[in-house]
C-alpha cells in the first residue's frame, strides 16, 4: 500500500501577512502600554473608591467618599486654582519667551551656537540642584536677588519670595521659566529653519514690514512647532510638582500648592492612599479635557495649512 | 541577620545609629546587623517598609514614632508583639510613663523607644541677654517684657522657620488647656470651636509669637533660620527642638555661654518631646535575634551608645548622664526632676491625616493673624475633627 504523503501548505494573502506582522510586532508594545499605563490608570480608578493606609493588607470600599472628602477641602479648591494659574503660566511665557529667543537666534546673530547653548543649559540640570540654586537667589536674609536690591539702593524692594503667599507661587514661576524656556527655545529654533527664507524675502520685496512678516508666514509655518510647544504647556501645567515641592512644599500653608503636590501629601503624608487616588483621577481627567480637544483641533488646523 | 531599616542618613544621626549597632557587634559578635539608611523622613520609610510588606521582604527592625504611627502598622498586622522582651527589661520603670502609654496598647508592647527629642526649648543668644539685663522668662508676662525690651532695643526677637510654626503652638495650647486638656485635644475630644480655651491659646500665640517673628521667617528653612540667632541679630529661636544643639556647636557657638534655652512658659514642669523606637516586623526572618538587638537597644548601655552622638536623652531613666554635653545634661536634669511629666508631640496622638492638616492649618494662621483667618482655621480643624471621629480615627491613648 502507497502511502501518500500529504503536504499541507499554509498560505496567507498578501493583506493576511501584512495584518499579521503588524498584529505581532504590535504585541509587545501593546503588552508594555496595559501593563505599565492602562493597568495603573485602572487600579488607581478602583484604589480610589476604597479606603487604604498604604500599610495594612486590605483595603475598605467607601463609594464615592472620597471624591466628596475632597471637595470640601479647601486646600484641593486652592491647589486648583493654582494649576489654573499655572495653565496660564505655560501657555503664554516659556512659549512666548521661547519663540523670542528663536526669533533673536535666527537673525544670525554672532556666537548664536554658543546663545544656543546657554539658552538650553538650564534644561539639562536635574530640577533638584535648580532648586538649590533658587532657593539661595530667594533666600530673605541673604539671598543673591534681596542682596543685590539692597547693594544698589533699593531695600524697599526686598522680598519674602518663597514666603509670602501673594507671590511665592509667581517666584516659583520665575524659577520653572528658567529652567525650562530651553525646550521651548529649541522646538522654535528648528520649526524656524523650515521656513522658506524666500518667502521672507519675497514678503520683504513686496513691502511687508517684520511684523507682518511674522504675523502673515512666520507664524502661520510654526504651526506645527506650536502644536508641540502648547502640548509640552498643557502637560506642564498638569502635572507641575518637582520645583514646587522643592522650593516650597506647597507652602506658605498650601497657597503655593498644586494637584499633584496635593495628590502627593494625601497619599504619603496623611497615609490616606485611596483618597490620593481620587486626586490622581481627577487630575487625569482634567488633563483630558484640556489636553485631547486642543491636540485635535491642532492637528486639524496643521492639516488645513499643509493643504 | 538582623535588618535595620531608618532614615538618620547623615551626620550625628548616622553616627548615633553606627555606634549603636558597633556596640551590639562588640558584644553579640555572633549576630549579623546591617542597616539601610532611606533619605528622607517619616513619609519616605513608610512608603519603602509599606512597600517590603507588600513584596514579603520587609526588615526585622526599622524606625517608627511612638504613638498612632506605631499602633497604625499594629493595628494593619504587621508588626510582632514584644510583650517578653518588655517585661525581661522592666519597660515600665525604665521608660517615661507618657512613653510607655503609647509604646504598650491593646495589652502588648509593640516597640523599643531609643531616645527623647524635647521640642518645648527656646533657644537664646546669652550674650544678647547679658547685653540687656535679661532673665530666662518664667512667664508669659516676663516672655512680653523679654520681648519688648528687645524690640526697643532693635534686636528682632524671635527667630522661626517655615512649617515649624505648629510647634511652638504647644505650650500655649498647654497654658490654656493644662496637660490634661492638651492630650484630650490630641485625642480629637475638644471642640476647636466650642471650647473657648482653644481660641485663647491661638490669640496667646499670635500676642506672644507670632508679633514677635524676625521679618521674612516664612522664608526660611529651619537651618537657615539659625543664620541671623548665630549672627545676633535675634535672640531667641522658639519653635525648635534639641537637634538645633549639634548646628549651633558646629558654627561656632559655645553651649551654656553663646547659647542656653529654657522651658516655654507653661512648660517648666514637663517635656514635650518625640521618640523614635523601633517595632519587630511580623514574619522576619530572624525575630529572635532581632529582640536581642531590641534589648541590648534597650539597655543603658544601648541607650548611651545611640544617644551619645544624636543630640537627644535616652529614654531609659536609668541610663547615666556623664556622656551628655553641657545642654544635653541640663535637658537629662530637667526630665529627671522630681514631678516631670513626659508630654508627647501631637504627632504621636492625632491621625496623620488630621496631624497633616492641622500644621498647615496653624502656619495659615502663623502666616496671617488676623480674627477671620483665625476663624477659618478653627472652623476647618473643626471640620476634620468631626471628620475623623465619624470615620473612627482618634484613639483613647489613656
Amino acid at each position: 500500500m502507497r502511502i501518500r504523503k500529504v503536504y499541507i501548505k499554509f498560505s496567507l494573502s498578501f493583506r493576511q501577512e501584512k495584518t499579521f506582522s503588524t498584529v505581532l510586532f504590535l504585541t509587545i508594545p501593546l503588552l508594555l502600554f496595559t501593563v505599565f499605563f492602562l493597568y495603573p490608570i485602572g487600579y488607581t480608578l478602583y484604589l480610589s473608591f476604597h479606603e487604604w493606609n498604604g500599610i495594612s493588607p486590605t483595603m475598605d470600599p467607601v463609594g464615592f467618599r472620597n471624591y466628596f472628602a475632597i471637595a470640601k477641602s479647601p486646600h484641593f479648591r486652592t491647589a486648583l486654582l493654582n494649576n489654573g494659574k499655572w495653565f496660564i503660566f505655560y501657555l503664554l511665557l516659556p512659549p512666548g519667551l521661547g519663540l523670542s529667543l528663536a526669533l533673536l537666534i535666527n537673525k544670525g546673530v554672532k556666537g548664536g551656537s554658543i546663545f544656543e547653548t546657554i539658552f538650553f543649559l538650564p534644561n539639562t540640570m536635574t530640577l533638584i540642584a535648580v532648586a538649590c540654586i533658587w532657593r539661595w537667589l530667594y533666600t530673605p536674609g541673604y539671598g543673591l536677588f534681596n542682596e543685590v536690591l539692597k547693594g544698589i539702593g533699593l531695600p524697599g524692594w526686598t522680598q519674602n519670595w518663597l514666603g509670602n503667599p501673594q507671590i511665592a507661587t509667581y517666584s516659583v514661576m520665575i524659577a520653572v521659566l528658567w529652567a525650562e524656556v530651553g525646550v521651548f527655545f529649541i522646538v522654535y529654533l528648528a520649526g524656524l529653519s523650515n521656513v522658506p527664507q524666500a518667502l521672507i524675502d519675497a514678503a520683504k520685496i513686496d513691502g511687508a514690514s517684520s511684523l507682518k512678516s511674522f504675523r502673515y508666514i512666520i507664524w502661520p509655518m510654526l504651526a506645527p512647532s506650536t502644536v508641540i510647544v502648547i502640548a509640552f504647556s498643557a502637560i506642564g501645567a498638569i502635572k507641575i510638582f518637582d520645583l514646587i515641592y522643592t522650593l516650597t512644599r506647597g507652602g506658605p500653608a498650601y497657597f503655593t500648592s498644586v494637584l499633584a503636590l496635593f495628590m502627593y501629601e494625601v497619599s504619603f503624608n496623611r497615609f490616606q492612599m485611596g483618597r490620593g487616588a481620587a486626586v490622581g483621577v481627577i487630575l487625569f481627567l482634567l488633563a483630558a479635557l484640556i489636553i485631547c480637544p486642543y491636540l485635535m483641533y491642532s492637528m486639524r488646523k496643521v492639516e488645513d495649512i499643509r493643504q | 541577620m538582623v535588618d535595620i531599616w531608618h532614615y538618620w542618613t547623615a551626620g550625628r544621626e548616622a553616627q548615633s545609629i553606627n555606634c549603636l549597632m558597633d556596640s551590639f557587634r562588640k558584644k553579640y559578635p555572633e549576630i549579623s546587623i546591617e542597616d539601610r539608611a532611606i533619605p528622607g523622613s517619616t513619609a519616605e520609610i513608610r512608603q519603602l517598609v509599606g512597600v517590603a510588606f507588600m513584596g514579603g521582604n520587609q526588615p526585622e527592625l526599622f524606625q517608627v514614632g511612638i504613638g498612632y504611627g506605631l499602633k497604625t502598622y499594629a493595628d494593619a498586622g504587621r508588626l510582632t508583639p514584644i510583650t517578653d522582651v518588655w517585661n525581661e527589661i522592666n519597660g515600665d520603670k525604665i521608660f517615661p510613663e507618657g512613653i510607655a502609654k503609647m509604646t504598650v496598647f491593646d495589652n502588648e508592647a509593640w516597640a523599643v523607644p531609643l531616645n527623647i527629642h524635647t521640642i518645648n526649648t527656646v533657644w537664646y543668644n546669652v550674650k544678647i541677654f547679658e547685653k540687656y539685663n535679661l532673665e530666662e522668662p518664667k512667664t508669659w508676662e516676663e516672655f512680653k517684657h523679654v520681648c519688648s525690651v528687645l524690640k526697643e532695643n532693635g534686636v528682632e526677637p524671635i527667630a522661626a522657620a517655615g512649617f515649624w510654626s505648629v510647634y511652638a503652638l504647644y505650650p500655649f495650647l498647654i497654658t490654656t488647656l493644662a496637660p490634661k486638656g492638651y492630650a484630650a485635644l490630641g485625642q480629637g475630644k475638644i471642640s476647636f470651636t466650642g471650647e473657648e480655651k482653644v481660641r485663647e491659646a491661638f490669640e496667646l500665640f499670635k500676642e506672644m509669637w507670632i508679633d514677635n517673628l524676625m521679618e521674612n521667617w516664612m522664608g526660611y528653612s529651619w537651618a537657615e533660620a539659625a543664620r541671623p540667632f548665630i549672627e545676633g541679630k535675634v535672640a531667641m529661636y522658639f519653635c525648635m527642638g534639641d537637634w538645633i544643639t549639634p548646628l549651633l556647636e558646629s558654627e561656632g557657638m559655645e553651649p551654656i555661654k553663646e547659647f542656653d534655652f529654657f522651658p516655654a512658659p507653661g512648660t517648666r514642669n514637663m517635656i514635650i518631646g518625640q521618640v523614635d523606637a523601633l517595632p519587630l516586623t511580623k514574619d522576619s526572618d530572624a525575630p529572635n535575634l532581632a529582640k536581642t538587638f531590641l534589648k541590648f537597644s534597650a539597655s543603658t548601655e544601648g541607650q548611651t551608645a545611640f544617644n551619645r552622638y544624636k543630640g537627644s536623652v535616652a529614654a531609659n531613666l536609668e541610663t547615666p548622664s556623664d556622656f551628655y554635653g553641657p545642654i544635653m545634661s541640663k535637658i537629662y536634669h530637667l526630665l529627671h526632676k522630681p514631678g516631670v511629666q513626659f508630654m508627647p508631640n501631637l504627632s504621636f496622638l492625632m491621625p496623620p491625616a488630621f496631624y497633616t492638616q492641622f500644621y498647615t492649618q496653624i502656619e495659615k494662621y502663623a502666616v496671617d493673624p488676623t480674627n477671620e483667618t483665625l476663624d477659618e482655621v478653627l472652623n476647618e480643624l473643626e471640620r476634620l475633627r468631626i471628620e475623623a471621629s465619624t470615620l473612627g480615627k482618634w484613639v483613647n491613648w489613656g
